[in-house]
């Protein structure tokens, strides 16, 4: 049977399955099966070298995983870091879009620079930072050196603070890339509407919270969404600048993930810390999506 | 357009035909030196093999150390290893080995041991033998220091030879404004050699394996414990270090690298690390004053001065050989352990002690290396490191990490003692006897 023996639907249906085909193919080898493959190795113990050797033990990962301090610990940083890309990250990209929305060359100059970082690769921006931030020879211990000022501790050797240095140094690197989405939507906005409110006696404060806030809430939540599941995902960063240390003082979710699978060689339990984090994204997503849309509901 | 393609397809018979001829096989090796001295040291060797045995082609990958180990596994799991891997000793040789991975190469190695220097723990596992010794030995117990410092201050490099007086020259180089150790514990293993070396100095070697080898050998008997007064007193000294700003500022955050280049700046007096550091030492500051002294005794504690934590490295035979690359492999390993070019360009290139008796004779050896292997061979005891005594798992967290824990104030060295005791009681009740072990190599 030919293309021209078939009808119309069937021959529409079967050009767009030929072009999902390849990708879908892709998606399940590199993405799906692998998943899947994660899910059930955390139901196993596993040293990673011979698949003979992979041995099903049921919850046991799990029950030890919840009872596990080091977990709670990645959990809550990893969290911090998702709560400062929903919060810090996206109030900075925001007011920046404001600022820069305007086709002109300063804007185009301060976007520019802002979105740098973005191009850098996440092991770049950590040696980078490790230059500034080591205790021993770094620019901002010299610095503070010829100013007199002497730290009690070295700011990443701080468990009360070095967290929060990695969430300041992710931040610079990822807010460039929010600020552009939202200046994309900005632009997507009709000018008649804010001339309309103009011309109705809204002032700018108004303007900004009775238009483009509502008017930006789309691009909005797919900022926040994309930044979030970034977030819970953090690794190299982690990984270069401080390793998770010191101490466990700054384990993430996936930093910790490595550790007990590769380093310590037990994959099964290193899957269960992946399939964990993967359930929390997928919950966060979900709920996410719903409360985003509750305003929105019509009556 | 078809005699073309049959005159292209006889050619290409005829090629094929050529390297059958020839005999030419190619083996692969992996290795964790990835930067120079060392990755040029293995390249030399590679060459230095080919020009002996032409027939036989070495493809080489060199991998960073830190994702080696990870990057085997992946090979391995996927079935695709090389067919000689560069193996460390310890946890990582007992994980291949349970894994089924590399191959029981005792008899290739029984015919050839008598010119070995290298612990046989290092590539003897269940009573079997599982690697050959790559070419040089690691001397782990050594305090570099920076000569002008020490004269400038009048600080002579005999007083080192103790723990009082490496601490009264600590205090002395302090008081001037100098930092008195480089020291970067980011990954752990920094601060699990200081650890190591401070127990060999508390315990002597006898106590020192006795006490390490409970979480390597199910049912192995002792009654010492981790938490002993003079096991704690390693954890105890290691505090007090940090507590009197002896380590450098970073100690908790800088890495290896960033802590030498501090060293080789000129910013400390001295740096704690094996006999490796020699050939990085010169190749990054040729002119740098460098000094050594052995780890330094403790008074009232049997470990004696010039003790020495020895251990190396192997090349294994993996799973994924076939009769050809597994015979030019031998010839590889053969070549290695009968002949004195591999470690000869080791001691000259890497600056490292060699691994095998030969002889020195017409070689560039550094003058700290020459005194280095004229010391050792008259040391009065020596012990493999710690971590290739031990379960893996178990030392990285309990020694490794609680390094860096004791550096940021969360564990007092009471508590390090009394977790890692614990962590060991727990691993003797996994595998209580050598039936428990999950792999029939490791049950001889």
């Amino acid at each position: 049977m030919s293309l021209q023996d078939m009808n119309q639907k069937t021959r529409t249906k079967l050009i767009a399955f030929s072009f999902i085909f390849p990708m879908f193919v892709f998606y399940t080898v590199f993405l799906i099966m692998p998943t899947i493959a994660s899910i059930i190795l955390s139901f196993t113990e596993w040293r990673g070298i011979s698949l003979f050797q992979i041995k099903f033990i049921g919850l046991n990962n799990y029950r030890e995983l919840f009872k596990d301090p080091i977990f709670w610990i990645a959990l809550r940083n990893t969290f911090l870091f998702v709560l400062f890309a929903l919060t810090f990250q996206y109030a900075l990209a925001f007011i920046l879009a404001i600022l820069l929305q305007q086709d002109n060359r300063i804007s185009g100059f301060f976007r520019a620079v802002f979105f740098a970082p973005q191009v850098l690769s996440l092991i770049i921006v950590g040696l980078l930072f490790i230059f500034f931030l080591s205790p021993s020879m770094g620019l901002v211990t010299v610095f503070l050196e010829k100013i007199g000022v002497r730290l009690a501790k070295p700011l990443l050797a701080d468990k009360r603070v070095a967290i929060y240095i990695l969430i300041l140094v992710r931040t610079w690197r990822e807010f460039g890339f929010s600020m552009f989405l939202l200046i994309a939507g900005l632009q997507a906005i009709p000018k008649s509407i804010y001339e309309a409110a103009e011309i109705d006696g809204a002032r700018s404060l108004q303007r900004l919270w009775f238009l483009t806030i509502p008017l930006l809430k789309e691009v909005s939540i797919v900022v926040m969404i994309l930044a979030g599941t970034a977030a819970f995902r953090v690794f190299e960063l982690v990984y270069v600048i401080s390793a998770g240390g010191p101490f466990h003082a700054t384990e993430v979710a996936v930093t910790y993930t490595y550790q007990r699978a590769f380093v310590g060689s037990r994959m099964g339990y290193g899957s269960s810390i992946a399939t964990t984090l993967a359930a929390i994204m997928l919950i966060f997503t979900v709920l996410f999506l719903y409360l985003s849309k509750a305003g929105s509901r019509r009556y | 357009m078809r005699k073309s393609l049959v005159f292209m397809y006889v050619s290409g018979l005829f090629l094929l035909g050529l390297i059958g001829i020839s005999g030419a096989v190619t083996i692969s090796i992996w290795d964790e030196f990835a930067a120079p001295p060392m990755r040029t040291a293995q390249d030399a060797t590679y060459e230095a093999f080919q020009k002996a045995y032409p027939e036989i082609n070495i493809t080489q990958a060199h991998f960073q150390n830190a994702p080696y180990e990870w990057i085997l596994k992946v090979a391995f799991a996927g079935g695709e290893p090389p067919n000689i891997v560069e193996v460390n000793p310890g946890g990582d040789l007992f994980d291949k080995v349970r894994g089924e991975a590399i191959l029981d190469i005792t008899d290739f190695v029984l015919k050839r041991l008598d010119r070995v220097l290298m612990p046989e723990v290092d590539f003897k596992l269940g009573g079997k033998y599982w690697g050959v010794p790559l070419g040089d030995l690691a001397y782990g117990n050594i305090i570099w220091h920076n000569t002008d410092i020490l004269r400038k201050y009048g600080i002579s490099a005999d007083s080192l030879q103790t723990w009082t007086g490496f601490m009264a020259a600590s205090e002395k180089v302090k008081n001037q404004g100098i930092t008195p150790i480089a020291y970067g514990n980011k990954e752990g293993w920094n601060g699990n050699h200081w650890y190591n070396h401070l127990l060999f100095a508390t315990l002597g070697k006898e106590k020192f394996q006795e006490l390490a080898l409970r979480a390597l050998i199910p049912g192995w008997e002792s009654k010492l414990k981790f938490d002993d007064p003079a096991a704690l007193k390693a954890w105890e000294l290691y505090a007090e270090l940090w507590e009197k700003g002896y380590f450098s500022a970073g100690a908790a955050v800088d890495d290896y690298p960033a802590a030498y280049t501090y060293f080789l700046n000129g910013r400390a007096a001295f740096f704690q690390t094996g006999g490796w550091f020699l050939g990085t030492a010169r190749y990054n500051a040729p002119d740098f004053p460098l000094g050594y002294t052995w780890f330094p005794s403790i008074e009232g504690y049997p470990g004696k001065y010039g003790g020495v934590i020895t251990s190396g490295v192997t090349y294994a035979l993996t799973t994924n050989n076939t009769s050809e690359t597994k015979e030019a492999a031998l010839k590889f390993l053969d070549w290695v352990m009968t002949e004195d070019t591999a470690a000869r360009i080791r001691v000259e290139i890497g600056k490292v002690p060699p691994a095998y008796r030969i002889s020195l004779a017409g070689l560039e050896v550094d003058p700290l290396l020459k005194t280095q292997i004229e010391e050792a061979a008259r040391t009065p005891e020596s012990s493999p490191f710690m971590d290739h005594l031990m379960d893996f798992d178990l030392c990285y967290e309990y020694t490794w990490i609680a390094s860096q824990g004791i550096l940021t104030g969360d564990l007092t060295p009471q508590e390090a003692a009394r977790e890692l005791e614990k962590a060991v009681q727990e691993w003797q009740r996994k595998y209580p006897n050598k039936e428990t072990l999950p792999s029939p190599s490791l049950r001889g």
